[in-house]
């Protein structure tokens, strides 16, 4: 007696390369992922410069300022104006005294706007010297040449 | 007559794989989504104590060179001044950088650029790029395989000037 073998092939594609693709993309995109506390304001538009290079070693005590066009300072994504800024660069120097650290050991990095008007990034600077903050770093676009 | 058939038995042993290319997917648009192109950015680091700003002790082993930039009301670049003379060139910045190359290579042995002090004294209303030129101009220079050659590093600023030419 002939018995006919009723069974059905699925047939399936091999999803081997394809997974192996995913996962090249997946570290691909999780190496270059960075989670930054600092996220850069996309309303400022940074002067460029071709000596602006990332730099080799991290900044110690990072403190960022980001200056709008209109004069706004941004501080971890907080609005000031410049004159009221001085409470909250107090209270920034407060928790550093607080680490047993001085205002003068940290860095304040200033990302000011393009257009901005350069009597208000000097009066920012001013107000952070009263504070207490000695080193600056005007942050800058890497022009390409 | 019993048959049995084998080549079920077999393909029930298969790994599962939708679940794990679900998750993998799930990751992918994750990573993607979060994903932001950033162009490289630098830092000219500036030290300014306060007292540079109350004008303190000066020290006279420095060699002070005074960079004005002047603006129209606009914000715009109106002149740049270097030891109070106007740089008159279409490029007042490559002007300056040339200045501060032949100051740099003129005082040699004597004042190398470690001894140099850039002061700049800029009207309110200029647009803050026009400081990042200057800057750019008296800091460094590009060579020609790439590198930065650093020139003035000590850099300060003067307060302000309100006025502004018209224009």
């Amino acid at each position: 007696m002939r018995i006919k073998n009723q069974k059905t092939t699925v047939h399936e594609g091999d999803l081997t390369p394809m997974i192996d693709m995913t996962f090249q993309l997946i570290a691909f995109f999780m190496v270059l992922i960075n989670f930054t506390d600092t996220d850069p304001d996309q309303r400022i538009q940074l002067p460029s410069s071709v000596l602006a290079k990332p730099p080799d070693t991290a900044l110690n005590i990072p403190i960022t300022l980001q200056l709008t066009k209109d004069g706004q300072v941004i501080i971890g994504g907080e609005e000031w104006t410049i004159d009221d800024v001085k409470s909250k660069l107090t209270s920034e120097k407060q928790f550093l005294e607080y680490q047993e650290k001085s205002a003068a050991d940290a860095t304040v990095i200033i990302r000011a706007d393009k257009v901005a008007k350069t009597g208000l990034v000097q009066k920012l600077v001013e107000v952070c010297q009263e504070v207490g903050f000695e080193k600056f770093a005007l942050r800058a676009e890497q022009e390409q040449l | 007559m019993k048959i049995r058939n084998r080549a079920t038995d077999a393909e029930d042993t298969g790994l599962q794989m939708t679940p794990m290319v679900d998750i993998v997917f799930q990751l992918l648009v994750f990573f993607m989504m979060s994903f932001k192109i950033v162009t490289l950015e630098g830092d000219f680091n500036i030290k300014m104590p306060l007292s540079n700003v109350n004008q303190g002790p000066v020290d006279d082993t420095i060699l002070r060179l005074d960079v004005r930039l002047t603006a129209y009301q606009t914000g715009e670049l109106s002149g740049v001044y270097f030891n109070d003379h106007k740089l008159e060139s279409d490029d007042p910045f490559d002007e300056l950088h040339a200045e501060v190359l032949q100051l740099a290579g003129s005082q040699g042995a004597q004042n190398s650029v470690e001894d140099m002090e850039a002061k700049f004294t800029c009207d309110f209303d200029l647009h803050y790029r026009h400081v990042i030129q200057a800057i750019t101009a008296v800091t460094g220079k590009i060579s020609e395989d790439g590198n930065i050659v650093k020139l003035i590093e000590k850099i300060s600023f003067a307060r302000p000037a309100q006025q502004t030419d018209s224009g």
